[in-house]
């Protein structure tokens, strides 16, 4: 930043901080409006929304001395400035310039916040942009400019920055440069555009007050006792000296009629709008952590107790209020694949659009992280796959272009998303034929959602073509695994030559979930009370081995796999998972809780068989079954 | 007693840098984030001197000005406008909305402060 | 100015902690150390070799626990009240590892330091950063951090069986 600016506002990193979240958010934004300008009939209110954030930016850039911020920012800026006063036509063109120098933008963001190690080239989003403000306005102006007297050398590589970036806008001449404190720089410069953004320019390098453009014949400012007061940076409308006399004469006339007018303008304090405030994520994540101890302290008092008392339903109570702190709405997620599709549809030649709803509903904010990756792969899989070229689908008599629907909605403790496509739809004979290819044991018969579950299985694609964009569908067995390790499910549904339509289920909270506990040979361990069908005692004689395959349990009309995790256990609890079941024999039913869900990975490493760890009510730590891989492992099919 | 400056911006690391400027020099800050929420804080209390941005949402500084200027209790105190744009018609709009005075963004803090003291004796 | 520091430092010693494990004993950096705990039963987790004892709750985080005396077949291993558990903090985790004793904590200067044999001991040499002298006493310098997060440890995640191809 510059040396005066630091030396008043110390160190800045402090800021730095702040300018970087803003930023992001500003960018977001301009992104979510570009995507939604409709060139035919641009919104003035996102014009000037788009305007706003990226001047924002640049301003705040510009406090902190990032010059190559400032600018990509400023010429953005002219664009947008042009375009929202009709001065210039908005058409895709701009749109996707500015959509590229947005993506450059971001990319210095990043640089400058560490995470990007390359200095991104401005140089093409720049020409674009000004290419597109500038394609048939002013004539070139000639300026000659004076910077000084300087207080302090300037540092040569900002130097040489500003005389290149004013050599690409324009031309450079008779430079006399005497870089030295005291020393001026003077040269001429011809270029299209305003005084004002030349003025900006060199401001990167000077103090504002130090910059003098006109004729070069200016004399130098004779030294003053008081700082001058009308230079190019601030403009008085009124003198100081005039501003106190008057403001004296008038406190002298009339106090009283002042307290009086005071008095009746107090309007009521407002209200205040719906106020938010920011918390640092480790708050909120130390909070929520007090609270599930606050949990197992009270399932620890009621177990002593032997009763269940008040402190449970404050402890609820405030656990919900907690948990709700932590809720983001799902637009966090959604908000990136307008631009996805777009881009991937443009890529791949077809013609797609995405429909979202639902974005409002909101889900825990660890669950947010780790849902995103497993949606992108749904809608690029159905973008890719899913969705037909436009001249197939015209002869299918369908529109050209393809529509993407994706919804959440919450039910209950889950939430519910759903990605669907209205392409070709899954083939069923395609994928028999590869599940026999791959023998696996299928019936010819199957019932539908079956057949679709195959295309889970690891490296199974029935995908002619292999794209770079989703690979060889090797995809959605990691989709589900994400989504199980989440505790959710994902479902398939497919209509042939209508489309297809994937959803997933994810509880609403991942912290804190109701659980039951078992005994199995003198440990403890938990199961989510979500998977739990049922549980009763077990004769010796119910269990029918089946050649091969281990024992299976009559249920009313179907036979479970039985799931032996004590050795002589009498007790099944019958589980379910992704569509199927599975009975688990334990040697005790203990109890029903809620416990709080704590990652094994974290210090150690994932564990098969085992989800997550909790903390019980004496202290020791008791695992978490993974219920979906205890189904699995028993499932009715098994390679041959 | 120190002197209070509200300062209107609705980009939070340039607020914050303003208000670090003059907090700096012993002044009592306080903020807002556009010019609705800095009508209904100056409505509440007056402040000695006001520092807003010019493009803000819901209600933009020069409007800000206007309104302030409607005020009794703000007719001596100093109104400024700092922003990065320096038009020559915009400025003309400040000073027929009532400004003090337009300063330009990135700025000097020090020729801030000096301001700021011309404006508060 | 870092490095300069960094060389006085050096130069007045590096703080060990220094434990028994059969017959040897062991130093490791002091920085590395986070707590030293008595025995309490962990939680056994099934499919993991024996040598991982399971995972205890250490003020509501958890903790696994590795018992080196099995992993290097060095000792009896003996749970009781006198054993001891180091818990130690590297590479971003919280670890458990039961020693047979603790000794003391001890400060090497670089002069008391020779390099590590090329041969020998119950450590992969490629864990041993040297041997330090006091008295009559040989310790045997250990990089506790690359020995814990090593492969045949089996504390930290192995490569996927299933391959994810990127999108």
């Amino acid at each position: 930043m510059s040396a005066v600016a630091a030396k008043v506002l110390g160190d800045a990193s402090a800021f730095h901080a702040i300018f970087f979240e803003e930023a992001d958010e500003h960018l977001a934004s301009v992104e979510s409006l570009l995507l939604r300008l409709d060139p035919g009939a641009p919104d003035a209110e996102a014009m000037n929304g788009i305007f706003r954030a990226v001047h924002s930016i640049k301003g705040s850039a510009g406090m902190l001395g990032f010059a190559e911020i400032v600018s990509l920012t400023h010429v953005f800026e002219n664009l947008l400035d042009l375009l929202r006063k009709g001065e210039r036509p908005l058409t895709r063109a701009e749109v996707d310039a500015m959509l590229r120098a947005g993506d450059v933008v971001k990319s210095q963001i990043a640089h400058r916040r560490g995470t990007l190690a390359q200095t991104p080239d401005r140089s093409a989003a720049e020409a674009e942009l000004r290419a597109l403000a500038t394609a048939a306005t002013a004539a070139p102006r000639e300026f000659q400019v004076r910077l000084g007297p300087l207080a302090q050398p300037i540092a040569d590589a900002e130097l040489e920055t500003m005389l290149c970036g004013l050599a690409e806008m324009g031309q450079v001449s008779g430079q006399e440069i005497n870089n030295i404190a005291g020393g001026e720089i003077r040269f001429r410069v011809t270029l299209a555009g305003a005084e004002a953004d030349l003025r900006s320019v060199l401001s990167l390098v000077v103090e504002p007050s130090l910059v003098h453009i006109g004729d070069a014949a200016v004399a130098e400012p004779a030294p003053q006792a008081t700082p001058p007061v009308n230079d190019e940076s601030v403009d008085l409308f009124e003198a100081p000296a005039a501003f106190r006399a008057r403001r004296g004469a008038e406190r002298r006339q009339s106090p009283g009629r002042r307290e009086g007018e005071r008095a009746a303008n107090a309007a009521p304090a407002a209200q205040g709008e719906a106020g938010s405030i920011r918390v640092s994520v480790e708050k909120i994540d130390r909070l929520v952590n007090l609270v599930g101890e606050l949990v197992i302290t009270e399932a620890m008092l009621a177990q002593r107790l032997g009763v269940q008392t008040e402190l449970a339903r404050h402890t609820r109570e405030l656990q919900e209020a907690v948990m709700a702190i932590r809720m983001v709405p799902i637009s966090a997620v959604f908000s990136r694949f307008p631009r996805l599709v777009r881009e991937l549809s443009q890529r791949l030649g077809k013609q797609a659009e995405i429909r979202l709803s639902g974005e409002s509903t909101e889900l825990d904010r660890g669950l947010i992280e780790r849902i995103t990756d497993p949606l992108t792969h749904l809608v690029r899989n159905a973008v890719d796959h899913g969705l037909e070229q436009p001249e197939e689908r015209a002869a299918r008599g369908k529109p050209r272009g393809g529509e993407i629907f994706l919804t959440a909605s919450q039910r209950g403790g889950s939430i519910i998303i759903e990605v669907r496509d209205d392409g070709r739809g899954l083939d069923r004979q395609k994928i028999l034929a590869r599940a026999a290819e791959r023998r696996m044991a299928i019936a010819p018969d199957a019932p539908d959602h079956e057949v679709w579950q195959l295309t889970f299985e690891p490296g199974f694609s029935t995908a002619e073509t292999v794209t770079d964009v989703s690979g060889r569908g090797v995809g959605m067995d990691v989709v589900r695994r994400n989504i199980q390790q989440l505790g959710g499910t994902v479902e398939l549904a497919s209509s042939a030559g209508a489309g297809t339509s994937v959803t997933v289920r994810v509880p609403l909270t991942l912290a804190i979930i109701e659980a039951m506990t078992v005994g199995v040979d003198g440990e403890t361990y938990v199961l989510p009370l979500a998977s739990v069908v049922e549980s009763r005692r077990v004769g010796a004689g119910e269990l029918h081995g089946v050649a091969g395959q281990g024992a299976t349990l009559r249920v009313r009309d179907e036979y479970l796999p039985v799931r032996r995790l004590a050795a002589n256990g009498e007790i099944a609890v019958i589980v379910e998972a992704d569509g199927g079941r599975a009975a688990l024999m334990v040697d005790a039913l203990i109890g029903q809780q809620q416990v709080v869900v704590k990652s094994l990975e974290t210090n150690f490493r994932r564990i098969p068989g085992i989800s997550a760890a909790t903390i019980m009510g004496d202290g020791k730590v008791a695992l978490i079954l993974d219920v979906p891989q205890l189904v699995k492992e028993n499932a009715a099919w098994k390679p041959q | 007693m120190s002197h209070s400056i509200l300062v209107v911006d609705d980009t939070r690391s340039m607020r914050k840098m303003v208000a670090t400027v003059l907090q700096s020099a012993g002044y009592q800050v306080e903020e807002a984030a556009d010019g609705a929420e800095a009508l209904d804080k100056a409505r509440g209390r007056v402040f000695d001197l006001v520092v807003t941005d010019h493009n803000m949402p819901r209600m933009d500084g020069v409007t800000l000005v206007r309104a302030l200027r409607g005020l009794a209790e703000y007719d001596d105190v100093a109104l400024i406008v700092l922003s990065t744009e320096t038009g020559a018609e915009l400025k003309a709009k400040g000073r027929d909305a009532g400004a003090t005075g337009w300063m330009a963004k990135p700025f000097d803090p020090t020729k801030m402060l000096d301001i700021v003291r011309q404006f508060l004796s | 100015m870092e490095t300069a520091m960094k060389d006085t430092v050096e130069a007045q010693g590096r703080e060990f902690l220094t434990f028994r494990l059969g017959a040897e004993e062991y130093a490791i950096e002091i920085l590395k150390v986070q707590e030293i705990r008595g025995w309490e039963n962990p939680t056994a987790i099934a499919n993991t070799p024996a040598f991982i004892k399971g995972v205890i709750n250490l003020r509501g985080i958890i903790v696994p626990i590795v018992d080196l005396r099995l992993k290097f077949s060095l000792s009896e291993a003996r749970y009781d009240e006198f054993t001891v558990v180091i818990i130690l903090s590297v590479a971003r985790r919280v670890l458990g590892i039961v020693v047979d004793a603790v000794s003391d904590v001890t400060t090497l200067a670089p002069q008391q330091i020779r390099p590590a044999p090329e041969f020998g001991g119950a450590l992969d040499t490629r864990f041993i950063t040297g041997l330090g002298t006091v008295g009559s006493r040989m310790l045997i310098l250990t990089d506790i951090e690359r020995l814990m997060t090593s492969r045949d440890m089996q504390l930290t995640e192995t490569q996927h069986t299933e391959e994810e191809v990127q999108s």
